[in-house]
C-alpha cells in the first residue's frame, strides 16, 4: 500500500534521513522505533508532504506523492496526527473535528456524518466537550481529539506520532486500547512510538530507525527478543533510552 | 610586522588618496552638476552606514532613522541661522535660543557648521538613547513599527513646534556650508567608526546576536547592549547626515524627511548586503546614480513616478533571487586590493573575507 | 454639550468601523503568513480611484460597486501572488520591506496612470448621492456617510464572523492562522487559504476606501499610508492576527482618536461660570485648541506603549513558541 524507497532528507546541512525503505501493506500495523532525533517524524513528515525529500521515492496505492501537496496527500488517503498532537486550540471540539473532513468533498456529506458519529462512539467524552474550545482539554483528551480529527478524512492509511507521549499511564493504556480497536476494524496504521513495549503490543511488524538509516526490520514478535533490541530501546539489562 | 601593517594600510591610504584626488579635480572643474551629485552621493553612504550600523548588523530593522536625520538638519540650521536672520525668520525663539549663532568662520573653515553639526548630534544622540532603551526590547517585525511610530512622531513634532521649525512652512534661508569636502571627510570618519565596530567585540556580538537571538542569549551575548549601541551610533550620524543634507539643499519642509527617503535608504542598504561595509557604500553609489538616470528618463517622458517603481521592484527581486545582496556580510578587501594579483585576487579572497569574521 | 458628545460618539463608530474593516484584512494576512502588509493601505486608494472612474462614466453606486471591489480583489490577489508567495519563508524584515515596496509600485503606478490620462495627483471625490447630506435626528444632525460607514461596517463585520464560523472555508482560515503545519496536515490547502485571506481583506479596503473618500472628500496616490498605519495600531491593541481582536481595537482607536479631537478645547466650549475657574484653567492648559494636531503623534505613543506592555494586545493570547 504503502512504498517508501531510499529516502534521503535534509535540513540545511544537517542530513536527517539517508536512505530510509519501508513499506507498509493494507491491514497491517507496522511500528517505527528509533530514539529521539533518529528521523522517525522526519520521516512521518515526508510522507505527508511537509517536508521534500533530497532523493527516493514515496508511492500510495501505486501514485507517486513524492513532490505532492500535502492536501493532495490528504485526499488521496494518507491522514498524518501529528506529534504533540497540534489540535486547533482556539477552535472548539467539533469545529476541529469538522476540519478533519476539509478535504472531502460536499457529495461525501452522508458519509463524513457517519464518521463523526463513528469518532464520537469511539471517543465519547469528545461529544461531551463538543462546543468546547480544543485548547481546554486535557492532555488526553487532545489525544483523542487529534486522533478523531485524522479520522475523519477516512484515511486508508493513519500515520500516528507518539500517541502517548506526555500522557499519565492510565491515559496510555487508553489510547493503545484505542489503536488496537482501530486495527481490529481493519486500519492500516504506521506508527512511530518511543513507549517500544507497546508498540510491540501491537506492532504486527516494526523497522528500527538509528540516525537516518533503518537498522532492523522484522515481524514485532521477532525484533521484540532482538538482543539489539532488548538492549537499546526495552530497557533490558540497561539503561532505556 | 610593521612592514605587514604598512602594507595593509597602504591599501585604504591609497583610496583615500585617490578619491582625494578625484575630489579636487571635480573641485577644480567648477562642474556643479558632479560636485552636487557627490555631495548626494556622500550624505546617502552616510545615511546607508548608519542604517547599516543600526539594523544590518543587529537585525533590528529601525524605520526610524530619518526621524534622526531631520532632527539633525533642524537643530543644526536653527543654530547656524545668524541672529539677523533668526530674527526675522525665527521671530518667537525662546531668549535662550535666540541669542545662539553657530556662524563663525576660521578662515575659510566654518567652526560654527563643525559645531551645529555634532551639538544636534549630541542631542539626537541623547534622544536615540531614551528612545532605543524601550524599543530595542521589541523584536522582529514590531521594533519596525514601533520606530516607523517614531518616524510619525518626529514628524507631528516638527508640524507642530512652528515657534522652532516654523510647522509646515519651507524653512530655507539656510547658510549653504555644505561642501564636498565636509561631506567626504565626514564620510571617512564614518567608513572608520563603522569598520571598527564591525571588528570590535562589540560588533562581534550584534552580529552574533542577529543570527540567532535565542542562542547569543544562551552563550551569554549581551542582546540589549549591543543593540542600544549599534542604535545610538546609527543615530548620531544620521544626525550628521541631516545636518549636512539642510546645509546643502538649503530650504526643506517636515515632508522631505518622512517615507520616501527612509525607502531608499533601506533599499541601498539591502541591495549592499546589510552588515557589509563595503555593500553599503556600492549599494549608495548604485542608486544614487540610478536615480539620477531615472530621473533625467522622468523629466524627459514626464513619467514621473518612475523611479520609484523601478527602485521598487529591484528591491523585490533582490528580496526574492538574492536575499542577502550583493555582498551580504562580506567586505572587499582593500587591504589586498593593490597587492601582486590586483581586483581578481581580491574578488576570489571574498568568501576568505568573511570566514575571518 | 449632549449633542456635541452624541455626534462624537457617532463619529467614533464611523471612524472605528472603517479602521476595524482595514484592521480586520491586516490580521487575517498576519494571523496566517506573520506578514504585516502595508500595502493594504494602497488597496483602498486603488478602490477610491476605480470609484472615480466609475462615477466619473456615469454608472450608478450599485453598479460601481461591485466594479470596485472586483478590481481592488484582483489587484490584492496579483500582489499575494506576484510579490509575497515567492518570499514566503523569509525573514519578517524582509517581507515587511517588500510590502513597502509593493506600496510604493501602486502609488506610483496610480500615479503614472492618471498622469497619463491627464488627471492632477489630487482628485476630488466625486460623492455619491446616496452618500451625500446629512441625516437629522431632532436637534442632531450627523453626515449621512458617517452612519453609513458605522452600519456598512457593522454588516461586513457581521457576514465576515459568519464565514469564519459556519463555513469550511472560514474554519480552515482561523486554524491555518494558528498552525500552518496542522493545518497542512488536515489537508488544508494553505494557498488556497492565503489567497481567501487576502481576497476578503481586499474587498473589505476597497469598501473601507470608498467610505474613507467620501468622509476626505478628496483623494491621491499616497492616501492610503495614514490609514494603514492606523489599522496596524488597531490590530495591535486588538491582539495581532486575531480578528474579533482587530475589530476591537478598530473601534477602541476610533474612539481615542475622536476623544482626543473632542477634548482639545474642550474648556472652550463650556460655558464660564458652570465649572470652577480651577478646572477650567486646568482644561486650557492641559487640552488646549491645539491638542487635535498632535493626535496622530498620541496614537503611536498608544502604540508604542502597548507593543511594551501587552504586546498581545487586548484580546491577544501570547505567540506559540513552538513552532515543531
Amino acid at each position: 500500500m504503502l512504498e517508501v524507497v531510499d529516502l534521503h532528507v535534509r535540513y540545511g546541512a544537517i542530513r536527517a534521513l539517508q536512505g530510509v525503505s519501508l513499506r507498509v501493506a493494507e491491514g497491517e500495523l507496522v511500528a517505527l522505533i528509533g530514539s529521539n532525533g533518529a528521523g522517525k517524524t522526519t520521516t512521518l513528515r515526508t510522507i505527508s508532504g511537509l517536508l521534500r525529500p533530497t532523493q527516493g521515492s514515496i508511492t500510495f496505492e501505486g501514485v507517486d506523492i513524492t513532490r505532492a501537496a500535502s492536501d493532495r496527500i490528504v485526499s488521496l488517503g494518507i491522514s498524518h496526527c501529528p506529534e504533540g498532537r497540534r489540535i486547533f486550540g482556539g477552535l472548539t471540539v467539533a469545529e476541529n473535528l469538522r476540519l478533519g473532513a476539509v478535504s472531502r468533498p460536499r457529495s461525501e456529506a452522508a458519509a463524513v456524518a457517519e464518521d463523526l458519529a463513528m469518532v464520537l462512539e469511539l471517543f465519547p467524552l469528545l461529544r461531551e466537550r463538543r462546543d468546547q474550545a480544543g485548547g481546554t482539554l486535557s492532555g488526553g483528551e487532545q489525544q483523542m481529539l487529534a486522533i478523531g480529527r485524522a479520522l475523519m478524512s477516512r484515511p486508508r492509511l493513519l500515520l500516528l506520532d507518539e500517541p502517548s507521549l506526555g500522557l499519565a499511564p492510565l491515559m496510555v493504556e487508553r489510547i493503545f486500547a484505542t489503536i488496537a480497536q482501530l486495527k481490529e476494524r481493519g486500519r492500516t496504521i504506521l506508527l512511530v512510538e518511543q513507549n517500544v513495549h507497546h508498540a510491540f503490543d501491537v506492532a504486527d511488524r516494526a523497522y528500527v530507525l538509528e540516525t537516518g538509516r533503518i537498522t532492523l526490520d522484522g515481524p514485532a514478535g521477532v525484533l521484540r527478543s532482538d538482543p539489539k533490541v532488548e538492549q537499546s530501546y526495552l530497557g533490558v539489562g540497561g539503561v532505556a533510552l | 610586522m610593521t612592514g605587514d601593517r604598512l602594507r595593509r594600510a597602504g591599501g585604504p591610504g591609497a583610496v583615500i588618496l585617490l578619491v582625494s584626488a578625484g575630489l579636487a579635480v571635480l573641485e577644480a572643474s567648477g562642474q556643479a552638476f558632479w560636485q552636487g551629485l557627490a555631495i548626494n552621493l556622500g550624505i546617502f553612504t552616510i545615511l546607508t552606514l548608519a542604517l547599516n550600523l543600526t539594523s544590518g548588523f543587529t537585525g533590528v530593522f529601525s524605520l526610524g532613522q530619518i526621524g534622526f536625520m531631520a532632527l539633525g538638519a533642524y537643530v543644526s540650521a536653527i543654530l547656524t541661522l545668524p541672529v539677523g536672520l533668526k530674527d526675522a525668520y525665527l521671530s518667537d525663539l525662546p531668549d535662550w535660543l535666540a541669542g545662539v549663532h553657530l556662524d563663525q568662520m576660521a578662515g575659510p573653515v566654518p567652526i560654527g557648521f563643525l559645531g551645529a553639526t555634532v551639538v544636534a548630534a549630541l542631542l539626537v544622540t541623547a534622544i536615540a538613547w531614551l528612545v532605543g532603551r524601550v524599543l530595542m526590547r521589541l523584536s522582529g517585525h514590531f521594533v519596525a513599527v514601533a520606530t516607523l511610530g517614531f518616524l510619525v512622531i518626529v514628524r507631528v513634532v516638527l508640524f507642530n513646534a512652528d515657534t522652532f521649525t516654523r510647522g509646515s512652512r519651507t524653512f530655507s534661508n539656510v547658510t549653504p556650508n555644505t561642501n564636498l569636502w565636509w561631506v567626504w571627510i565626514w564620510l571617512l570618519v564614518v567608513v572608520y567608526v563603522v569598520w571598527r565596530v564591525k571588528r570590535s567585540p562589540v560588533g562581534r556580538e550584534m552580529l552574533a546576536q542577529r543570527e540567532d537571538r535565542l542562542a547569543a542569549q544562551a552563550i551569554g551575548v549581551r542582546v540589549l547592549d549591543p543593540r542600544l549601541v549599534a542604535f545610538v551610533i546609527g543615530a548620531f550620524f544620521s544626525s550628521v547626515a541631516g545636518s549636512l543634507y539642510a546645509h546643502f539643499i538649503t530650504s526643506f519642509s517636515p515632508t522631505v524627511f518622512y517615507f520616501d527617503l527612509t525607502f531608499r535608504v533601506i533599499t541601498m542598504l539591502v541591495i549592499g548586503g546589510m552588515g557589509s561595509v563595503s555593500g553599503s557604500i556600492l549599494g549608495a553609489i548604485g542608486i544614487v546614480g540610478l536615480t539620477e538616470v531615472l530621473r533625467r528618463v522622468e523629466d524627459a517622458t514626464l513619467l514621473y513616478g518612475l523611479s520609484q517603481i523601478v527602485l521598487a521592484v529591484i528591491f523585490i527581486v533582490v528580496i526574492t533571487v538574492r536575499r542577502d545582496g550583493l555582498l551580504g556580510q562580506r567586505e572587499i578587501p582593500l587591504d589586498r586590493l593593490f597587492l601582486r594579483g590586483g581586483l581578481r585576487r581580491a574578488a576570489a579572497t571574498v568568501p576568505e573575507a568573511d570566514q575571518r569574521l | 454639550m449632549t449633542e456635541y458628545a452624541i455626534q462624537q460618539v457617532v463619529n467614533a463608530l464611523s471612524a472605528g468601523s472603517l479602521y476595524a474593516l482595514m484592521a480586520v484584512g491586516l490580521a487575517m494576512v498576519f494571523g496566517i503568513l506573520r506578514l504585516i502588509n502595508f500595502a493594504h493601505g494602497d488597496l483602498m486608494m486603488i478602490a477610491a480611484y476605480v470609484a472615480v472612474f466609475c462615477i466619473g462614466a456615469g454608472l450608478s453606486l450599485l453598479v460601481s460597486l461591485p466594479i470596485i471591489v472586483g478590481a481592488t480583489v484582483v489587484v490584492g490577489l496579483l500582489m499575494e501572488r506576484v510579490a509575497y508567495r515567492p518570499i514566503r519563508g523569509a525573514p519578517d524584515v524582509a517581507v515587511l520591506l517588500s510590502s513597502f515596496a509593493v506600496g510604493q509600485i501602486l502609488q506610483n503606478g496610480t500615479l503614472l496612470a492618471t498622469r497619463l490620462v491627464d488627471k492632477p495627483q489630487l482628485i476630488a471625490f466625486p460623492s455619491p448621492e446616496a452618500l451625500s447630506g446629512v441625516v437629522t435626528l431632532g436637534t442632531i444632525t450627523i453626515p449621512k456617510v458617517n452612519v453609513a460607514s458605522f452600519v456598512v461596517g457593522l454588516l461586513l463585520l457581521g457576514l465576515l464572523t459568519l464565514f469564519v464560523t459556519r463555513t469550511d472555508l472560514g474554519l480552515s482560515m482561523r486554524a491555518t492562522a494558528e498552525d500552518v503545519p496542522a493545518a497542512r496536515l488536515v489537508g488544508i490547502n494553505v494557498n488556497r487559504v492565503v489567497a481567501t485571506a487576502f481576497a476578503i481583506g481586499s474587498a473589505l479596503a476597497a469598501v473601507a476606501g470608498l467610505l474613507y473618500s467620501v468622509q476626505a472628500g478628496q483623494i491621491n496616490p499616497y492616501m492610503g499610508f495614514t490609514p494603514v498605519l492606523k489599522a496596524f495600531i488597531a490590530a495591535v491593541i486588538g491582539g495581532f492576527g486575531s480578528i474579533s481582536g482587530a475589530v476591537v481595537g478598530g473601534f477602541v482607536l476610533g474612539f481615542l482618536e475622536v476623544l482626543v479631537t473632542a477634548l482639545s478645547g474642550i474648556g472652550d466650549l463650556i460655558p464660564a461660570g458652570s465649572v470652577p475657574p480651577d478646572v477650567l484653567g486646568f482644561l486650557h492648559q492641559w487640552l488646549p485648541a491645539g491638542l487635535a494636531s498632535w493626535r496622530d503623534a498620541i496614537v503611536f505613543v498608544v502604540l508604542i506603549v502597548v507593543l511594551l506592555v501587552r504586546p498581545q494586545g487586548i484580546l491577544g493570547r501570547r505567540d506559540r513558541t513552538d513552532e515543531g
